[in-house]
């Protein structure tokens, strides 16, 4: 049962890659227009600075604003990569030393209570409400539960089948749905990074030097 | 929700009048504007919401229709219905009811009437997603179909068919030319003083927004003081002089790089060196970064703001300023096409601190800056006009925080809208260009006669 689960996890894992790399292929394949302006600014400067400065809470009134949140993002995904990582050592059979356990297990905590606080926000506040579908509450949870079960794992080597599973669904569901951000961010900071650097807005002077 | 006053206009009438293949058109000319970058951005949006409050509509009024990630989603509904699960478009789709006229209704009264294209919102996302880009391909898509709102078509128009946006005719520009050089040699003590008109090999050819010579003549005696002290070869066509282009808000690309062609045209006739951009943020934005595109063509000459020409002139010594002339507590509101899309952040801070002798930045500043709500088409669409001046208060707010006497504002839409901000919140302050600032601190010798 054990490994029959973890072959599925590794083949809906390939699935997911597999799926994300056709969307992304379909996507580049809309093509891009010419450009023609003149650039006053540095494309690749904006670009180091949308994956730099640009990505500090102080450096957008919007993470500024709301820097719990931001914070709470931030570490919500750090739960996520300390999940897949604790996944990763359960199909390949890695062991690691109890700090590390220790570690991750804090970091699973912390990464489950900004998920749910997040899924919380999404459900109480009207206008997060309003703008929030079916998909955002979904990605959300079954995230949460992916941590969660992970977390439990730490403990318990029984939750690991129903670790296994979810992981599997959530494996399936990523690029059918929001969870699908994870292979657009990149691309989506980079045209951010280009647009405004090439126009000589980003980075900031004070960052230029 | 949707005014009294718009519930009972024709246009709305129109919209709700629109046959199924009028709305089907419409598809056409999306899908074609779809590109890589629009379909990543269209499929990142995680709908955080944190967007919402770095738009000024929303923060004036807290309406969901206001909150980027809301416009955003009303385009990107429509991409998904047109697209597979895998991202692609669909070869054959079910055309009948992707659009009908709600979703059309919708569609005008966020991505026209609550949204200024500031950029604000694409500057300040977490994803890094340029809704202010998709905002206007879906402007350009409803264009398409002739529904842009009547009044911003209207300036369009007539800017196409009168060759500037107030239709002034060309004696009557020539005329007020030559009756600002009379007050320009008088100014100056110089009889030889004169505002060129189609001077062949002009290096610069400068452009101005047709509500200076049409009201506030004087704003364009203050930059020709500032060419005259810079002892500057410039001159101004007689015919293509308009630097505005309500295209870029209208979402017309054809229109707006027709109105774009015809300041090269005047490049290429009188063979000057530089297109110089008057004081007007979105002329700024539509002649410098977006005509190129409108045109598929690179500029073979340099287009400047006249912003960068006045601080070289200091930075090279053509001109004198003496600051004592201008000892009002000054602020500088910083226009969103010109700055945050523009680039033009540094340079009006240089030419205030070396024209002023009190300078107070209003916070935040710069690529930061709060829109005035001036931009977008909003000043056209007097149907919006409530909204603009409710959204208009958090610039009122900045302003009145800093304590200033005078609002610099290096571009005349702001003007419009900081004045009319000026009436409606009591301000009691005085707004001007920095062609004006700079004309009040300039030190010229006067020729003896």
């Amino acid at each position: 049962m054990f490994t029959i689960l973890k072959l599925g996890v590794a083949a809906s894992g390939l699935f997911c890659a597999g799926v994300l790399m056709v969307v992304l292929i379909r996507t580049f394949a809309f093509g891009q227009k010419p450009v023609y302006a003149r650039p006053s600014g540095s494309s690749f400067a904006g670009v180091m600075y949308a994956f730099g400065w640009g990505m500090l809470p102080w450096e957008k009134e919007s993470a500024a604003k709301h820097i719990w949140t931001y914070m709470g993002g931030i570490l919500y995904h750090i739960g996520i990569l300390v999940t897949m990582l604790f996944l990763a050592t359960i199909l390949l059979r890695i062991s690691f030393p109890m700090i590390w356990l220790y570690l991750a297990r804090i970091l699973l905590a912390i990464g489950l209570f900004c998920g749910v606080a997040l899924l919380i926000k999404r459900i109480l506040k009207p206008h997060l409400r309003s703008l929030s579908s079916g998909d955002d509450y979904w990605a959300n949870f079954l995230v949460d539960l992916f941590i969660l079960l992970a977390l439990i794992s730490t403990y318990a080597e029984k939750a690991l089948i129903p670790f296994l599973i979810i992981a599997i669904i959530t494996f399936v569901y990523i690029p059918f749905g929001k969870l699908r951000h994870c292979a657009f961010f990149f691309y989506s900071r980079i045209i951010f990074g280009a647009y405004f650097g090439k126009r000589g807005v980003l980075p900031h002077p004070s960052r230029k030097t | 929700m949707v005014s009294e006053k718009v519930q009972k206009d024709p246009y709305l009438d129109r919209i709700r009048n629109l046959k199924p293949d009028q709305l089907d058109s419409a598809l056409i000319p999306f899908k074609q504007l779809l590109d890589r970058k629009t379909v990543a951005n269209l499929q990142s949006c995680v709908n955080c919401g944190l967007c919402a409050e770095t738009c000024h509509y929303y923060q004036a009024t807290g309406e969901l229709e206001a909150i980027p990630a809301y416009k955003l989603r009303l385009v990107k509904s429509l991409f998904k219905k047109l697209s597979t699960m895998l991202g692609g478009l669909k070869e054959k789709p079910d055309v009948t009811g992707i659009l009908d006229s709600q979703i059309i209704e919708r569609w005008v009264d966020s991505l026209y009437g609550r949204c200024t294209l500031c950029g604000r919102c694409a500057l300040n996302c977490t994803m890094g997603i340029n809704i202010t880009r998709l905002i206007r391909m879906a402007r350009t898509t409803l264009a398409s179909i002739d529904l842009v709102p009547p009044e911003l078509q209207s300036t369009v128009t007539t800017a196409v068919e009168k060759g500037n946006n107030m239709g002034i005719p060309r004696e009557e520009w020539i005329d007020t030319l030559q009756w600002l050089s009379e007050e320009l040699q008088m100014e100056v003590g110089d009889q030889k003083a004169l505002l060129p008109v189609d001077k062949p090999g002009a290096k610069l050819l400068y452009t101005v927004n047709p509500r200076e010579p049409k009201f506030f003549p004087l704003s364009l005696l203050a930059t020709a003081k500032i060419f005259y002290a810079a002892k500057e070869r410039w001159t101004v066509a007689s015919d293509y002089y308009d630097v505005t282009n309500y295209g870029l808000y209208s979402g017309n690309d054809d229109e707006a790089g027709l109105l774009s062609s015809r300041l090269r045209e005047s490049m290429v006739k009188l063979g000057a060196k530089a297109l110089v951009l008057g004081e007007c943020g979105h002329g700024y934005n539509s002649n410098r970064w977006e005509a190129p595109e409108w045109l598929a063509a690179e500029d073979r000459f340099e287009v400047k703001s006249i912003i960068q020409i006045i601080a070289d002139y200091i930075r090279q010594g053509r001109i004198k300023l003496d600051r004592s002339r201008n000892q009002k507590l000054v602020t500088l509101h910083d226009p969103c096409n010109l700055v945050r899309l523009g680039g033009i952040i540094e340079e009006q801070r240089f030419i205030l601190n070396n024209a002023v002798t009190n300078f107070v930045e209003m916070h935040p500043n710069r690529e930061k800056n709060y829109c005035c709500c001036g931009g977008g088409g909003q000043l056209a669409m007097t149907r919006y006009a409530k909204r603009r001046l409710e959204a208009g208060k958090i610039k009122a707010d900045q302003i009145r925080k800093t304590g200033a006497q005078v609002v610099v504002a290096p571009c005349h839409n702001c003007i419009d809208q900081l004045s009319e901000l000026n009436r409606e919140y009591d301000l009691k302050v005085e707004i001007k260009t920095v062609s004006e600032v700079v004309a009040d601190a300039l030190v010229i010798e006067k020729k003896e006669k």
